[in-house]
């Protein structure tokens, strides 16, 4: 896991605009401490679920969404629309996905009853303290990203995504085989790299390349140093 | 000691690039240098080479396919020794715009007999700039500053996601000829940190933009690798400060008058 979409609302009420600053300051400070990449649609403009904002939750890892109060017009106070929309398109992809709550909208809107974090102005030590401990968790579950080495018995493979070539790769963990997953390929001097997005600890990997109809797959091993693909005869 | 490593390249296509590599530095200390051993990528065959000639400041000519780390340990006449590293950069010749690929490997380096003439850098234009999130509007007046003087300004967060973030990190900090860093904290981001130790690695020229109470060396890089700005300098200040920071001598931006 690397990445964590941030939703928040570009237009607080006027009463909250401070500690919705603060707010999204701080917990902008907890991601980036915990060694992950806060992704925002700050510079989108705000606006609805447009494709690009889509497109940023769906490359994210997850999804934290601060539920502080919007402002409309009159000055009514409510949750921020766009955010409930970005938190349930996230929980939709299966993204983790976690509410941070003010308290003047707890209760309110979809997914209410789902976990949250609660937040108060006046105490925001406990609320970030659950935040960081949801990204760990998350951390865990989702695994570090990885670099792996391409070996291929001496035989240097052409791959190249326009060509409609693949890399997938697939973990094995608590006796159960995963889904096969997209592998980015990266190109170093002397070698090539698979960059696999998350591995949990205690997983096995393997991975597979497809060429134009001819498949290279290694065996399970240990997500680390080199793997090496044998070509398989379908 | 001021001895680093020089490069030339000239793109001989396709995808396919020739360089030298050599020692620079004052001239009384390239008179105590009495061998170089120039530590290729491990694809050069071979890519251990020892250069002793002091005429040619210990050149050493090669070609390849991508670019690499250099390493070159440095033994002098009086038994001590010193190691030095330098990214070797190699760029396409339209305007050096895209960096090489990173891809193997090379041809057989050759100890070269005598000194090309230096070639001249492309003029700096890009800006790597580094922040956390509690500098997010500050970050955005740096921008705004920086694309006044006609730079382009490179921000790790607008990589894709999937990428591996720390190659790709590293390959838009190659991609720049300067960097700023936003430092307003004493217990900066761990992504600031890391950006910056790269950027010194890289020899890119450096500027902190720092708060009143922050103490650069909380970045742990070695002195004399960075200039330093009050964080808080009006727009005029800025702006000249990334005027110096991206110009090197004899080239302008486009747009300004320097």
């Amino acid at each position: 896991m690397q990445q964590v979409f941030l939703s928040y609302t570009f237009n607080p009420h006027p009463d909250h605009e401070a500690d919705t600053a603060a707010l999204r300051r701080r917990v902008g400070m907890v991601i980036e401490s915990m060694d992950l990449r806060e992704v925002t649609g700050e510079d989108l403009g705000g606006g609805g679920l447009t494709p690009e904002i889509r497109a940023r939750i769906e490359a994210a890892d997850s999804l934290v969404a601060l539920l502080t109060p919007h402002n409309v017009a009159g000055g009514v106070k409510m949750a921020p629309p766009f955010v409930s929309d970005e938190f349930a398109y996230a929980k939709a992809r299966g993204k983790p996905a976690i509410r941070i709550v003010h308290a003047e909208l707890a209760g309110s809107g979809m997914y209410a009853a789902d976990e949250h974090i609660p937040y108060a102005p006046a105490s925001t030590a406990d609320t970030l303290i659950k935040l960081m401990r949801t990204l760990a968790l998350w951390k865990r579950q989702q695994g570090r990203p990885t670099q792996v080495e391409i070996a291929a018995g001496g035989v240097e493979l052409p791959f190249d995504p326009g060509q409609g070539h693949r890399c997938d790769y697939q973990l094995f963990a608590d006796f159960k085989e995963g889904d096969w997953l997209p592998a980015t390929i990266w190109r170093e001097p002397g070698a090539m790299y698979a960059f696999l997005k998350g591995v949990p600890d205690q997983s096995k990997l393997r991975l597979r390349m497809m060429l134009n109809g001819a498949i290279w797959q290694s065996d399970f091993q240990n997500p680390i140093g080199r793997v090496h693909l044998i070509k398989r005869t379908p | 000691m001021t001895l680093r490593i020089e490069q030339e390249a000239q793109y001989a296509g396709p995808d396919y690039w020739r360089w030298t590599l050599r020692l620079r530095g004052r001239q009384a200390e390239l008179d105590r240098v009495a061998k170089v051993t120039w530590l290729l990528h491990e694809s050069f065959s071979p890519s251990v080479v020892d250069v002793d000639d002091r005429t040619t400041r210990f050149a050493l000519s090669g070609g390849g396919w991508g670019s690499f780390e250099v390493r070159a340990r440095v033994l002098m006449r009086n038994g001590s020794s010193m190691q030095l590293e330098h990214e070797l950069e190699l760029f396409y010749p339209e305007a050096a715009k895209h960096p090489a690929p990173a891809k193997p490997p090379a041809q057989p380096p050759a100890a070269q007999s005598s000194a090309p003439p230096p070639a001249a850098a492309p003029p700096p234009r890009k800006l790597f700039l580094s922040y956390g999130t509690e500098d997010r509007a500050r970050a955005a007046e740096v921008r705004r500053c920086a694309e006044s003087l006609g730079a382009q300004v490179l921000d790790p967060r607008q990589l894709e996601a999937g990428l591996p973030w720390q190659r790709a990190i590293a390959q838009m900090l190659r991609e720049s000829d300067a960097v700023v860093g936003l430092l307003s904290s004493d217990f900066p981001s761990p992504w600031l940190a890391e950006e910056m130790a790269q950027a010194v690695k890289l020899r890119k020229p450096l500027l902190l933009l720092r708060g009143a109470q922050v103490e650069p060396r909380t970045l742990g890089l070695p002195s004399g690798t960075y200039s330093t700005a009050a964080a808080d300098v009006d727009d005029a200040a800025l702006v000249a400060a990334l005027r110096c920071l991206l110009q090197t001598p004899g080239s302008a931006l486009p747009g300004t008058d320097a």
